[in-house]
């Protein structure tokens, strides 16, 4: 016990003094989680710079720009108030990138919306029903096609709204009667719910699913160090001397596990400090663990085993730092790559998502998402830390037959 | 645990070693017996053995053949009670840089199971022994390169170790470090310890070693007191000539 201690308390103050290793160790995925969310934020509740040039300058146009003014994640200009008065200037102003999108709304709009609705009231519809005004909207190239066609359905809705609005008030007007202008009532209605056990909905914030990915990815980087260490401590023959003590080897290589099983913990409680008191600051939802805290530990004590023990493999099959310092990084990536960190799994490709099953980092990350969007309990996760265990030892397997065959 | 006065402290008989997937022996045949308190020089150029010898000998790697006796400890058979009895000093400096000497030395004296009390005195002792009270407590990796040796050493004697295996402690010092390092290793000698000494610089084993062995390609080419060595051969006038004609690297003595 006294010769663990003393390599516990040896690997400690090793990192403690790498103060370059800290900070990669600790700064480096706080400042990826906090990156991430507050990305990712603005991409689920985006604010959008919508020029509208009010070419009506009559009821439909107020009508318009109110509309998408009351929207929480538009913010609307009037092209007047900014000097933008033909819609090749305000196609310029989406060009330069200044607005996602303008709205052209053309003159007559009003007057126009107003005569169909006398029409429609007075039963004179036009049979073809190809008379229309044309609303353009001129988008960024940049963005992108999901939203594009949200923006539209928005649009289109205001502008349904409005003329239903227009015919029931002409109708009233020139025949005092309400004709049936409502639309049908579907038949089936959708119930949106989340499949969790918690009993009731949980809405997975960016911030819920970024932290646990980003701290996985974090805990996955501690192999770098551990394989620096190896190499170190292999080239400059410590190794050699160590080998030669009446110690059994295993003392080391717990000693060095245990230690950065501890660091891998701190580094998880330093992202779960900035997740639940830094993020409000930034505007930003807190990080919450509803779910059992024990579980959380066992996957994340499962996973810097296997974390720590990858990196042994790694010191141990590489010839030198440069070969570790790229492989390792490199492989940590694609893991987190295939596991969902970057991507979620559900959005790849069928081939991909199979592949994905193979990444430790999508057994740590589907663990973390039972017990935090899930609601799943202890025993849930236990297959996944048994998946992350037995990669560690296979990692650990891998490096002792490479360190008994290796000259 | 030193050896029995009667006892010799290394015995090597008919010792060999191939490399797995190797085509030949890198050591073959060696023989040796090294006595209590000897400085004992192994010398050879680059790839004579010199290494493999002391991997063997050290317990890292095992032989193809022959034996190793280690105060009377088949080594081979028992290699985790030798390691009681022996240590290695690579050539490399193989300390923690970012601990401090005194922390490098704690540590490795309690993997060596010396416990708190006789730990510290035997610190206090070893860093009086090199004269390093003065930089006990700066991180390794700050000390100058002949500090750094020195606890290099220090490190590897702290639990009294019946035979010290010293791989070119020197490599890359200036003379008067160089020269106070050979001071305290033969000091170490006078205090009982045994080393095998191995080394590029002849005159460095002709001063501390009182015994060589020349080796090479695996092979023993000579071996003795170096007095007798040099005197024995008309030719040479130190070991250094003595080294080329036997290697044949140079034969004009």
């Amino acid at each position: 016990m006294g010769l663990l201690a003393a390599t516990l308390k040896k690997e400690l103050l090793l990192l403690i003094r790498d103060r370059v290793g800290l900070v990669l160790l600790f700064v480096m995925p706080a400042v990826l989680v906090t990156i991430v969310c507050l990305v990712q934020e603005k991409v689920l509740n985006p604010t959008t710079h919508v020029l509208v040039l009010d070419n009506d300058k009559n009821e439909i146009g107020k009508i318009i720009f109110k509309g998408l003014k009351a929207s929480d994640n538009i913010i609307a200009v009037n092209g007047k108030d900014i000097g933008c008065d033909t819609e090749a200037a305000a196609k310029s102003l989406v060009n330069k990138g200044q607005y996602q999108f303008s709205i052209i709304i053309p003159r007559g709009s009003t007057r126009f919306a107003f005569d169909k609705a006398r029409q429609f009231a007075l039963g004179q519809t036009d049979p073809s029903g190809t008379d229309s005004r044309q609303i353009t909207v001129y988008f960024d190239p940049s963005v992108q096609g999901g939203f594009r066609a949200a923006v539209l359905s928005s649009i289109s809705k205001v502008l349904l709204c409005l003329e239903y609005e227009i015919k029931l008030r002409q109708a009233l007007l020139l025949t005092d009667r309400l004709p049936d202008t409502s639309p049908p009532a579907p038949w089936f209605d959708i119930k949106e719910a989340w499949a969790t056990e918690f009993g009731f909905i949980k809405m997975p914030t960016s911030v819920q699913q970024n932290v646990p990915a980003w701290a996985l990815f974090g805990i996955f980087f501690i192999c770098v160090p551990i394989a620096g260490s190896m190499i170190q401590e292999r080239d400059n023959k410590t190794l050699a001397r160590l080998k030669t003590m009446p110690v059994p080897g295993f003392i080391f290589i717990f000693g060095k596990i245990a230690a950065y099983i501890c660091v891998c913990l701190i580094q998880f409680f330093f992202v779960f400090f900035i997740g639940k008191f830094v993020f409000p600051l930034l505007g930003l939802p807190a990080f919450v663990i509803e779910g059992p805290w024990l579980a959380v530990l066992i996957i994340i004590a499962a996973c810097a085993v296997a974390a720590a023990n990858y990196g042994l493999m790694l010191g141990q099959v590489a010839g030198s730092y440069e070969q570790a310092f790229v492989i390792g990084p490199t492989t940590i990536v694609i893991a987190a790559a295939l596991g969902g960190i970057i991507v979620p799994v559900y959005l790849m490709p069928e081939p991909m998502q199979f592949i994905s099953h193979l990444s430790p980092l999508a057994w740590a990350l589907d663990a973390f998402y039972d017990i935090l969007l899930r609601g799943k309990q202890i025993k849930d996760v236990l297959p996944e830390a048994g998946y992350l265990l037995v990669f560690g030892f296979a990692a650990s397997g891998i490096s002792h037959i490479s360190f008994k065959y290796k000259k | 645990m030193p050896a029995d006065n009667d006892q010799s402290v290394l015995e090597v008989s008919g010792l060999g070693k191939r490399y797995p997937g190797g085509s030949k022996d890198v050591l073959n045949d060696l023989n040796l017996r090294v006595e209590k308190g000897e400085i004992f020089g192994l010398l050879g150029s680059n790839g004579a053995g010199k290494t493999t010898t002391i991997s063997i000998l050290s317990t890292l790697i095992k032989p193809t053949r022959g034996s190793v006796r280690i105060c009377g400890v088949d080594a081979l058979k028992h290699p985790v009670k030798v390691r009681r009895l022996i240590s290695l000093i690579p050539q490399e400096i193989a300390l923690f840089p970012k601990l401090t000497g005194r922390e490098n030395m704690r540590y490795f004296g309690t993997l060596y199971g010396l416990k708190k009390k006789a730990l510290g005195l035997k610190i206090s002792e070893t860093l009086a022994l090199f004269d390093l009270d003065d930089f006990a407590d700066e991180l390794a990796g700050k000390c100058s390169g002949g500090i750094q040796r020195r606890f290099n050493i220090a490190c590897g004697i702290l639990h009294d170790p019946a035979l010290i295996f010293l791989d070119e402690p020197t490599v890359g010092m200036d003379v008067p470090s160089r020269n106070a390092l050979l001071a305290r290793i033969q000091q170490l000698s006078l205090k009982g310890s045994t080393l095998i000494y191995t080394t590029h610089y002849m005159e460095e084993a002709e001063k501390i070693c009182s015994r060589v062995l020349i080796m090479d390609k695996g092979i023993c080419l000579a071996q003795g007191a170096t007095r007798d060595l040099i005197s024995g051969n008309d030719k040479c006038r130190d070991l250094n000539e003595l080294f080329l004609t036997a290697t044949g690297k140079e034969t004009n003595c």
